[in-house]
């Protein structure tokens, strides 16, 4: 039973911010204190890490030669592979020198038992030849704890940090500073030679890894998108649905399986995955020597319209249109039958549900734009975690944990990767239709841990799903095509507040319009709101980056 | 505080004041309590010696307090600074009070005040009146296993957590609950009372009576307990009715339980709950479900901008403080003890 490697917070930070938010301004008691506001803009400006002076500081890129992919991927889009190939030994024998270390990583789950009593834990480091002590951190709340470390200082030897939470952290570069070690003279360029599977981890993922003009993040590289449509293909074949191609087929669709007197609604909430249909860039568009926010564009004002009107027309469940977090068993139990959530969700419902319901199959909806022409997919960031090694390690330590992070860096294909992922077969797990399963020991035992040391690539790989892989692998190839421009690709930029705080009070408006409380006219006002407490102020430091990297 | 004795003259009732607990004094209305001799001093040395247990027994109760509560309070230092954690409360710029100038001029904190403050009052005149009706009620029932069973089960709904409470309000009277799929099935409309502002306060405060109207009983049970039964036995005699009972004995004996109660609901006026609004905030929108709470969550803590929040956190407690302060004044001057009484 392979889990999905890439866990998933309960709340993305995206959504977590959409959540959030404070109120919408009474602007009568706004203006009154005005005038006793202090001199000079509100602390906390933003900071940008320059991507185009990176290529010295990031490794060399050296593929790795692994099984040939059954259907490659095209530009960015992961390959895939229909069965599991005969695994390669692409290391060796351990390379470690017998060291002891700590790592601090989230764990999505039951944590397994520790070292001593836990034989996965003592197959892996036989492999290492160096011993990893694990100390998990509940994923979901790896905030609290994380914000703590770092104003204490205290970190691990090895510390694993989630890309959305670099964004929370205030003044990240200087936490990277002051606890973590500088890897450039280790991995930049040709010394990275040593560290083979590292070598093989895509150079933009690498950049992201980048702090204060050195590389400290060994990176993990992440699907090109995050979110999309996931439709009940199975219910669809049954009720004879089309499937959709322009934002009106999509509204007639919805009406035709909506049916609140069975129990049955068309949809879940797809905010953010409407947007990209109706064309609206990720954060910025520049054109004329301007930027132009998301919010600001005509294409979005046109998706909150098309919301508004799924909403008026009651096509979206009364739970989800109450704030409630529970599409995903809406969504597995047929409540619903089209939601947005993260395209890797579909295995974990697969898990869930497959085996009660052999005819269950959930699918990606494909891609289309509101016209019937190009959607604006939104790309991810390169890399969705960084793994940071302690700053005062002797450069031998370093080098010894580079091991470490190289073996859990093995891609699928290889028989490292089988080791860390799944142990050792027989033993942890076994071969059933074809793909691993985890035995009772390997569900006891074998925890995510090891995925979170480093970094791989991720192809498609679960060809125990029906319908699965094939299709999937064509939809990445497709989707990939429509890869929005994001004029900031590849510049990791930390955000000034007066900008980042204003999105959730936007976002509550933008809300509150779609779901019939203010009329849809008022976004107008909104967008002003919108540039008046903190927009203009982030155009103009976002303008500033683009100068700096000569990109205007 | 036994208001409706006559007069001045009578002697203090046997059997203990009406309100109980022992620590009120029946007095005059309007009159203060007359001042006693002052005790001859005795030196602190002797006083050391002789207290000396009792110290040390309220000694980890002092430490727990320090260690957990005056000390972090020395933490609100950040209000008046740009803080950072990686330069700390010593490190940190100063900025004086620029924090509390972009709170009072930050439109958002104004309407979550307000959203507070309609939610107090609101829930002042429809909830706060709920818990006494319910112990008097309580209290009349005769049947000692009845009402211990009665007693149980309106106690129950305190001890679930607000996601419980709200997803049972969802799952009942939510869009897709029960009641709206039963319309819905007999061709009426279907109910939209969990995401709809405008009845935002009644579902909450009605969320707030179901969870917690039982549990406040409580006190105003042991105050019930302690009311003298012969007063009751006495009126009946001349001829009081149940209402007059009600009126002239009943009320009057949980008064200084009720005022004291309503002294710390205003000092806590901006203090509604987390929990409840957090988790509704995205149903009903943040026009309505804002409050303070949240707003500081919100607009701080996921932002990191802890300056910011702990100077709306200083604000809401010295508002709170200011609150409580005039409240207990203004009792006094209505005769009541109050919550404590300088003495």
């Amino acid at each position: 039973m392979p889990r999905d490697p890439r866990p998933r917070p309960l709340l993305d930070r995206r959504r977590f911010l959409g959540l959030a938010g404070a109120g919408t301004a009474a602007a009568a008691t706004g203006g009154l204190l005005a005038g006793c506001a202090p001199d000079g803009p509100r602390p906390g400006a933003g900071s940008a890490a320059a991507a185009d002076r990176l290529d010295d500081l990031i490794p060399r890129y050296i593929p790795f030669e692994g099984p040939a992919p059954d259907i490659p991927g095209v530009d960015g889009a992961p390959d895939a592979y229909t069965s599991f190939p005969r695994m390669i030994d692409a290391i060796g024998g351990p390379r470690g020198s017998g060291g002891s270390y700590t790592a601090m990583t989230p764990l999505w789950g039951p944590v397994p038992p520790g070292l001593g009593d836990n034989s996965h834990y003592d197959l892996m480091n036989r492999e290492f030849g160096t011993t990893v002590e694990f100390n998990f951190q509940d994923g979901n709340t790896i905030i609290d704890k994380l914000n703590a470390v770092i104003a204490g200082g205290d970190v691990a030897d090895v510390t694993m940090i989630p890309d959305w939470l670099v964004g929370l952290i205030p003044n990240f570069d200087r936490a990277a500073d002051r606890l973590f070690a500088d890897l450039t003279p280790l991995l930049a360029g040709d010394a990275v030679e040593p560290y083979p599977m590292l070598a093989n981890l895509a150079g933009d993922a690498w950049k992201w890894g980048v702090f204060n003009e050195r590389l400290q993040g060994v990176p993990w590289p992440s699907n090109p998108f995050a979110e999309w449509f996931l439709y009940r293909a199975d219910l669809f074949a049954e009720l004879d649905l089309p499937l959709p191609t322009t934002a009106d087929e999509f509204l007639a669709v919805g009406e035709e399986i909506n049916d609140p007197d069975g129990n049955r609604w068309a949809f879940g909430d797809f905010y953010r995955v409407m947007r990209q249909v109706f064309g609206a860039p990720r954060e910025w568009r520049y054109a004329e020597g301007r930027l132009v926010h998301q919010v600001e564009t005509p294409e979005f004002a046109a998706s909150v319209e098309f919301l508004r009107r799924v909403y008026d027309a009651g096509l979206v469940h009364p739970d989800i249109a109450a704030g409630g977090t529970n599409n995903k068993e809406l969504l597995n139990s047929g409540r619903i039958l089209v939601d947005q959530d993260a395209v890797s969700a579909i295995t974990e419902a697969y898990q869930a549900v497959l085996a009660d319901d052999p005819g269950f199959r959930l699918a990606l909806l494909p891609v289309f734009g509101h016209d019937g022409g190009a959607p604006d997919m939104h790309r991810n960031s390169p890399s969705e975690h960084c793994v940071f090694l302690r700053k005062d390690l002797a450069e031998d330590a370093q080098r010894e944990l580079l091991t470490v992070l190289d073996y859990c860096a093995a891609p699928f294909g290889t028989e490292e990767y089988m080791n860390y992922r799944y142990g050792t077969e027989g033993e942890h797990y076994e071969f059933r239709d074809g793909a691993p399963q985890l035995t009772e020991l390997g569900q006891q035992e074998v925890g995510n841990g090891y995925l979170f040391l480093s970094g791989r690539p991720s192809p498609i790989v679960e060809s125990q799903y029906p319908d699965y892989v094939e299709p999937r692998a064509a939809w990445f190839n497709d989707a990939i095509r429509y890869s929005g421009e994001d004029p900031f690709q590849g510049i990791r930029i930390q955000r000034p507040d007066a900008y980042a705080s204003v999105e959730t009070p936007t976002t509550d408006k933008v809300m509150d319009i779609i779901r019939g409380r203010r009329e849809v006219r008022e976004l107008e006002d909104v967008v002003g709101e919108w540039r008046r407490d903190g927009g203009d102020e982030g155009r103009a430091f976002f303008e500033q980056v683009l100068q700096d990297h000569g990109r205007d | 505080m036994i208001s409706h004795r006559p007069g001045g003259a009578a002697p203090p009732l046997p059997g203990g004041d009406a309100a109980g607990g022992g620590g009120h004094r029946p007095r005059r209305p309007g009159r203060r309590p007359p001042r006693r001799a002052p005790r001859r001093r005795v030196p602190l040395g002797a006083r050391l010696r002789r207290d000396w247990p009792l110290l040390l027994m309220t000694a980890p109760a002092l430490g727990l307090l320090a260690v957990f509560h005056y000390v972090p309070t020395a933490g609100n230092v950040i209000a008046f600074q740009d803080y950072n954690v990686y330069d700390g409360f010593l490190g940190s710029p100063w900025v004086g009070f620029d924090n509390f100038f972009w709170l009072f001029s930050d439109a958002s904190f104004w309407h979550a005040t307000g959203n507070t403050l309609l939610i107090t009052a609101f829930q002042l005149v429809f909830y706060f009146p709920i818990p006494i009706g319910l112990a008097v009620l309580l209290d009349s029932v005769l049947s000692p296993r009845l009402r211990l069973l009665l007693q149980s089960v309106v106690y129950m709904p305190h001890f679930f957590s607000w996601v419980l409470v709200v997803t049972l309000f969802q799952q009942i009277v939510g869009g897709a609950g029960l009641i709206s799929q039963l319309l819905r099935r007999n061709g009426y409309e279907a109910l939209d009372v969990m995401s709809n502002p405008d009845v935002f306060l009644l579902v909450v405060t009605s969320q707030v009576v179901w969870k917690d109207a039982g549990w406040g009983t409580i006190i105003f049970l042991a105050a019930l307990a302690a009311i003298n039964q012969n007063l009751y036995e006495a009126a009946a005699v001349d001829g009081a009715g149940r209402w007059r009972r009600l009126w002239h004995i009943t009320l009057p004996g949980l008064r200084p339980v009720i005022v004291l109660l309503l002294i710390m609901r205003l000092g806590d006026a901006l203090n509604v709950g987390f929990e409840q609004f957090f988790l509704q905030r995205d149903a009903f929108g943040a026009d309505a479900a804002e409050v303070l709470d949240t707003f500081i969550y919100h607009r701080t803590l996921t932002t990191a901008a802890y300056s910011y929040g702990a100077a709306a956190g200083l604000v809401k407690g010295a508002v709170g403080l200011a609150l409580i302060l005039v409240a207990n004044k203004v009792a006094h001057r209505m005769g009541e003890d109050g919550i404590y009484r300088r003495t």
